[in-house]
């Protein structure tokens, strides 16, 4: 797990941005590249962590957190490369690949063992990606990586559509970009 | 001509996939199959023509739950090749290493993957509804061993800091020393989980195993000793090979192993225990004690008493290293350049049991030919025997009480499916 542009001493309840998944499974490093993307387009103070650890750990990182904004990748709900947005429906939502391990849980497993054990955000946005090659290998399949800028620009917007001066600030610093 | 058929097309809370087929006739277990359908993944043919060194990253990646125990075999099995040896602080590393990985494992498999099973639930998200404590201490303790991987792994799976020799980077004092509060709870948490599961209904079963483990002179085993088993033998793990043999089945992907000459044997926490009890610390030889765990453990469904006596003594042991820790010098033993082909064999005790690895070198250091016995493999018949046995004392229980028996049995011994395919779905016939 490799943390982002959070500062010491933020606040906790500072919006979090969490891409999941594995990058050594082709599309289900979408999530990861997703994170990395908007790493340096999101206000000051947001936290981007890039996590690729057994999903338990996902419980202690958004525990108490404010606004998480979660990226992962999906399959079985359309084309690929289509981008799913999910919040109250997100008990219902099936978020698993082909298993690479049933030793862990998934995110969606993990989001309900949160909420048996008092460790959930105050809100949860899960952005869902559809891939299409899960096998063994690094690299994202044409169709999911051509639908990465848009699925960082979700993710911004996300963050920052609640608080207008924050997106303000996202914006001017992409235009300088 | 009565015939009954169970099938489990896919064992859950198990790593990997696998099925378990049972065939009885006239009440009499005809076959048991505990059918591993993950596919080979070819480790071993992978390694040829690899760079020595490369063989503790690339095993790495043949677990994402034990990896340690892929690397640290890898690695003593070059620098017996190689001739070199790692003691004192890097030696004590290596143990604080296998501790994080120990307790992340064991705490994952007591409390995610086999308490459901003892407590009447499906899974551990169930039971976290009615026993949240339980599932808080069993993440808590995950999570200690998870900050030892990152810090001395550089990262909780699939560490990346491990080299024949010793490490990359060692971690510094105040990075080892910020374990300690996480450990030192741990510890705690770990008496908690024995007493916990001592109090889990248990099956009235005796099985005779024929346990196999390392043995140590002075150790509860992590990295070295002897190979020894509970029939008398014990043998350098260069002779592994002329005690052992594995053998192709054909409804498992994964070799199964015996006794040359002899029959099924089980690797693991039980054998360890068996064989070094008294190698553990006072602690946890104490909490065993208080919770009337018996010398030699024959009973597998008392197998998860046997893990949480092993998170004691890993905890005990991870804050014995971090105390008395000083920098070496330099974080790993040079190897002297390979001029000639040379071939080493190394064991060491991965969560799930003894882990052997042998390679051949040739006169540039490359990987001639690896071989990689993982202890799933090793205990694949002894499980089928368990569940043969408890078959036919259960004949009478219906489908489902049955299949969740068997199921339950098989998690006894935490089966690691992806590594011994380097599996579960249960199919019961009756005929």
């Amino acid at each position: 797990m490799t943390e982002g542009s959070d500062a010491p001493g933020e606040p906790r309840r500072a919006p979090l941005v969490i891409g999941v998944g594995n990058r050594h499974r082709h599309d289900d490093a979408v999530g990861l590249d997703a994170a990395e993307r908007v790493r340096d387009r999101l206000p000051p103070g947001v936290r981007v962590v890039v996590f690729e650890g057994e999903s338990t750990g996902l419980l202690d990182l958004w525990s108490g957190a404010g606004l998480v904004v979660l990226v992962d990748a999906i399959a079985g709900r359309g084309r690929p490369g289509a981008i799913h947005r999910f919040e109250e429906d997100f008990a219902t939502f099936s978020d698993v690949p082909p298993p690479s391990s049933t030793h862990g849980l998934s995110v969606t497993e993990a989001w309900r063992l949160g909420g048996l054990l008092g460790q959930r955000p105050e809100r949860l946005v899960v952005f869902g990606v559809e891939g299409v090659e899960f096998t063994p290998g690094i690299g994202l399949s044409p169709p999911v990586a051509a639908t990465l800028d848009a699925v960082a620009e979700a993710v911004v917007l996300e963050v920052t559509r609640r608080s207008p001066g924050n997106a303000r600030a996202a914006a001017g610093r992409r235009s300088d970009a | 001509m009565t015939e009954r058929t169970i099938a489990v097309n896919y064992l859950a809370r198990v790593e990997g996939e696998g099925a378990l087929r049972v065939r009885i006739r006239d009440r009499t277990v005809e076959e048991v199959e505990l059918r591993i359908f993950e596919p080979p993944r070819f480790f071993e043919a992978f390694l040829r023509g690899r760079a020595y060194a490369e063989a503790p990253d690339v095993t790495a990646r043949i677990c994402g739950i034990c990896p340690v125990a892929y690397q640290m075999s890898a690695c003593h099995a070059m620098e017996r090749a190689l001739g070199i040896r790692v003691d004192g602080t890097l030696r004590d590393l290596r143990r604080l290493l296998y501790c994080g990985e120990w307790i992340e494992s064991h705490a994952l498999h007591i409390y995610l993957l086999h308490a459901p099973d003892f407590l009447g639930y499906p899974d551990a998200i169930q039971l976290a509804r009615d026993h949240p404590e339980a599932v808080r201490r069993g993440l808590a303790l995950k999570k200690a061993g998870n900050s030892i991987m990152r810090v001395l792994g550089g990262r909780e799976i699939h560490p990346i800091n491990v080299r024949v020799g010793g490490f990359y980077r060692c971690p510094g004092p105040e990075e080892l020393a910020d374990l300690r509060g996480s450990v030192e709870h741990a510890l705690s948490l770990a008496e908690e989980t024995v007493r916990f599961v001592a109090g889990f209904d248990f099956p009235a079963v005796e099985e005779d195993y024929e346990f196999v483990a390392l043995r140590h002179p002075e150790e509860y085993p992590f990295n070295e000793g002897r190979i020894e088993s509970s029939a008398g033998l014990s043998i350098d793990a260069e002779e592994y090979e002329s005690a052992f043999e594995e053998f192709q089945v054909a409804h498992s992907n994964a070799l199964q192993s015996v006794r040359k000459g002899g029959g099924s044997y089980l690797v693991g926490p039980m054998a360890r225990y068996a064989l070094n009890g008294d190698r553990l610390t006072p602690r946890a030889r104490g909490v065993a004690r208080e919770v009337g765990l018996e010398n030699v453990v024959r009973n597998p469904f008392r197998s998860v008493i046997v893990r949480a006596v092993e998170v004691v003594f890993a905890c005990e042991e991870a804050l014995r290293i971090i105390d008395r820790y000083r920098m070496p010098e330099r974080p790993w033993v040079d190897a002297p350049a390979v001029d000639r082909p040379v071939h080493g064999a190394a064991a060491t005790e991965a969560p799930r049991g003894l882990l052997y690895h042998r390679y051949e070198l040739d006169a540039g250091g490359a990987i001639r030919t690896a071989r990689i016995v993982a202890p799933t493999s090793q205990n694949q018949k002894r499980i089928e025997d368990d569940l043969r046995h408890l078959v036919a004392r259960s004949l009478d229980l219906d489908e489902p009480a049955l299949t969740a028996a068997c199921e339950h049995a098989i998690r006894n011994h935490d089966p690691c499916i992806s590594c011994a395919t380097h599996f579960l779905s249960l199919d019961l016939v009756r005929e």
